[in-house]
């Protein structure tokens, strides 16, 4: 594989908001970068921060109670793009979800740390969501 | 996700492996209290060494178990947590809430002393 050849790649995908298909989730992002050939503690990061952005979709977005996740991927030389996006409850407070540590859900035992992690392991992370309205979740990384 | 489970005196060792995300990590969750509460052990060990991938909901499991021993007068300790989970777990905090040791044998060995 050339990876001195600039590569500009799009794909989607859905899938059901199953907490199953975190693992596929993460696995297709990982073989979507692959002809980049970036390190290991990259591919670890992109699937940590993809599969806290699928699991906010099933467990908050629709509650654990089905519904259609829908994540896109795309490469601009060695810019990845991830968006996820659910058409679930949205978020109220952004702000607040965002902070570290916050979680709407103690009992089921949640860290409250996944927009923490996608912040921390990604470039940039974008949340743009309201109640009713869903929630799209975009984060870039360098590869 | 679950490879086994070795009795020690002091403690139980669980050794995980594989990927411990929120679909593993419900299943996970019950498998570890009722083999804690089966075993007799007041103090559990997860060894971490052999597995590969851990979000948030790992963090969430472990914090969990930590607080669920704690509460019963026994202590977590974590043991082999390769380079893939130390990022996870330093920024979580959870190494500054409980000792991770190289190997679930010298976290046996602590907590017998």
């Amino acid at each position: 594989m050339n990876t001195m050849q600039e590569i500009n790649n799009y794909m989607k995908t859905e899938f059901d908001a199953l907490s199953i298909n975190e693992a596929l989730a993460r696995g297709v992002a990982a073989f979507f970068m692959l002809p980049l050939d970036p390190d290991m503690e990259t591919v670890a990061d992109v699937k940590t921060a993809v599969s806290e952005a699928v699991t906010n979709a099933i467990i908050h977005g629709y509650r654990s109670e089905g519904g259609t996740v829908t994540m896109e991927l795309s490469l601009r030389g060695r810019e990845l793009t991830v968006i996820v996006r659910d058409s679930g409850v949205g978020i109220e407070d952004v702000a607040k979800a965002r902070e570290p540590m916050f979680t709407t859900q103690p009992e089921a035992e949640r860290s409250g740390l996944g927009f923490t992690v996608m912040e921390t392991f990604m470039d940039s992370l974008d949340v743009d969501s309201a109640p009713g309205r869903g929630t799209v979740v975009t984060m870039k990384k360098l590869l | 996700m679950l490879k086994e489970f070795i009795e020690c005196p002091d403690a139980l060792v669980a050794v995980l492996g594989g990927e411990i995300d929120q679909y593993g990590a419900a299943w996970l969750r019950s498998k570890l209290d009722v083999e804690t509460e089966l075993s007799g052990r007041k103090n559990l060990v997860l060894d971490l060494s052999a597995v590969s991938f851990m979000d948030s909901a790992g963090i969430g499991l472990i914090i969990g178990r930590g607080k669920r021993l704690a509460s019963a007068g026994g202590r977590l300790a974590l043991a082999g947590a390769g380079g893939k989970l130390r990022k996870i777990l330093e920024l979580s905090g959870v190494t500054r809430l409980y000792p991770l040791y190289p190997n679930y044998r010298s976290a046996v060995e602590d907590m017998m002393k």
